[in-house]
């Protein structure tokens, strides 16, 4: 009965973020087509980087090829469903507009993060399958039913890690009088994740280990699936999940026994 | 000559109070050089890292030097036109703007300045301490004449892509949101300016793409002319493009907005 509540809900928000979308659908189209170039994009600057070496810290172009594709459906499915939620948490409760989710007589988790979605986003995801479906369509990659599979629970995974660091930075705003701009760690996040982490930190043990929670997102999965690292690492990607979304959910229910309401 | 002493008076005006408001919100100015800052060196981790595995045509201390200087460059040349028409035209408070004894420039201008002043500000402790630190690996050597093109470059580039964002700021009145053409231009911009791949190491075809790109002067003709990676002549014509591009988008702002007003149907009020 409750599952039924919620599912309709998240059908009427659905059709109520849809109807929105359609009021301005020539920016809905434009965005499409931005995200289509945007994939181009990304793909001929790796082409560029590529011109100069065979490998750059240990990737071949192929490989980097898969982790943008399952980064881009991870990163569509994010900003789809999540990231127009998270970047409102701050002015909710700013203007002490938390105090009417907190009234409603639905799980304010719930309505805080399901509330708003960017069904454009779909044109991201759509970019990610289409180099997916490249690389191994290509043989770029050595095809296997396991390695397609795998690619939905990483993505799952990853998506729950993207979570937990953006919340962890949202919960914030509950101490601190204005929080507006969010959407810079989202930034800083994703930019960070377009390539393997391993360039940026030359393949350091040391640092990949002090940046792990950017390495579970995309990097370290890739290397499962490219045979680059053990199998037994998707236990370790699952720990490593469960570590974070476990932290910020404390600090986030610590954060709201400190939530005073701006309106009062 | 009384209209400009008026209209420059109006600017310093509503810099100072668009300032006043900005920075009420330090730790926004701080994550926005976070976010500058980030992709610069992203870039140079990957450039470094091919670097070391491959001859290029900039060595390593250039390469630190390039990404560095575009973090500054950036923020010289930086423009918030787009998003302050864009967002006044579709909420309708363009309407307001018009009622006003002058012209809708002031504002905007005011806008760009207080916010190019606020990021240098909260971005010149970091340029001191990396100049006090790296200052002797950094591959610059600044002398009058450079700095001077330097200091001219970043102007003309300025004026450009302030010309730019503002022209398609008001395409909103026929596209009734900004953001995707933001988008499409950030990234186009990112390309074509020089921000991720320098003209130096650009393919044969980026290269030339790049050299006759106005996106050019917002971030890699300044730092071509700080590196001297630019001939006397070179430069020269670096300039005469610039002035060009100049003139052009000021005749094209000018046409767009005239023509824009007249569909513009003040939504939102």
């Amino acid at each position: 009965m409750i599952m039924k509540r919620y599912l309709d809900l998240i059908i009427r928000f659905t059709q109520n973020n849809l109807s929105r979308e359609m009021e301005f659908r020539e920016n809905f189209i434009f965005w499409i087509l931005v995200q289509a170039f945007y994939v181009g994009l990304h793909l001929l600057t790796i082409n560029i980087y590529f011109g100069f070496a065979d490998t750059i810290a240990g990737w071949t172009k192929p490989e980097v090829y898969l982790l943008v594709g399952i980064f881009r459906v991870m990163e569509g499915a994010f900003k789809m469903l999540i990231h127009p939620n998270i970047v409102k948490l701050p002015e909710f409760i700013n203007r002490g507009d938390l105090d009417f989710a907190l009234t409603k007589p639905v799980n304010t988790q719930f309505l805080l993060g399901t509330r708003y979605q960017r069904l454009d986003e779909a044109a991201t995801i759509l970019g990610g399958v289409g180099v997916l479906v490249y690389v191994y369509s290509q043989n770029l990659i050595l095809f296997s039913w396991a390695s397609i599979l795998s690619i939905l629970p990483f993505s799952l995974l990853g998506l729950t890690v993207m979570y937990s660091l953006m919340m962890f930075f949202v919960t914030f705003s509950v101490f601190l009088t204005k929080m507006s701009s969010i959407w810079v760690y989202w930034e800083v996040l994703s930019k960070s994740l377009r390539l393997p982490i391993d360039v940026y930190t030359h393949g350091s043990k040391v640092f990949n280990g002090i940046l792990w929670p950017f390495v579970i997102v995309v990097t370290l999965p890739a290397q499962i699936i490219l045979g680059k690292m053990p199998a037994y690492f998707f236990f370790l990607e699952i720990i490593g999940c469960a570590i974070l979304l476990w932290a910020v959910n404390k600090f986030w229910n610590f954060a709201l026994r400190h939530y005073s309401s701006a309106s009062s | 000559m009384k209209q400009l002493a008026r209209n420059i008076r109006l600017t310093w005006v509503f810099t100072a109070t668009f300032w006043q408001t900005i920075s009420q919100y330090r730790i926004g100015a701080v994550t926005w050089i976070i976010n500058a800052a980030v992709t610069p060196l992203l870039m140079m981790s990957i450039w470094l890292v091919i670097s070391s595995q491959q001859q290029l045509a900039m060595n390593q201390s250039q390469i630190v030097t390039y990404f560095f200087l575009t973090v500054v460059v950036d923020r010289l040349t930086g423009s918030w036109s787009m998003s302050k028409i864009g967002e006044q035209i579709r909420s309708g408070n363009f309407s307001n703007v018009l009622l006003k004894p002058f012209s809708y420039l002031i504002e905007v201008v005011s806008h760009t300045l207080s916010f190019k002043f606020i990021r240098l500000m909260a971005l010149t402790p970091i340029i001191v301490t990396v100049i006090a630190i790296f200052g002797n690996t950094l591959g610059f050597k600044f002398t009058i004449w450079s700095s001077l093109l330097f200091a001219l470059a970043a102007v003309l580039g300025f004026l450009i892509r302030f010309c730019w964002t503002s022209m398609l700021g008001l395409l909103t009145f026929w596209l009734e949101e900004y953001y995707s053409i933001d988008a499409l231009d950030g990234l186009i911009g990112q390309v074509l300016s020089g921000g991720l791949i320098p003209l130096a190491l650009a393919p044969s075809l980026l290269g030339h793409l790049i050299i006759y790109s106005h996106y050019r002067f917002f971030i890699s003709f300044p730092i071509e002319l700080a590196l001297g990676q630019t001939g006397r002549y070179q430069a020269f014509e670096g300039f005469v493009l610039g002035g060009l591009y100049l003139l052009l988008l000021i005749l094209l702002n000018s046409i767009i907005y005239k023509v824009g007003l007249k569909k513009y149907g003040a939504y939102g009020n």
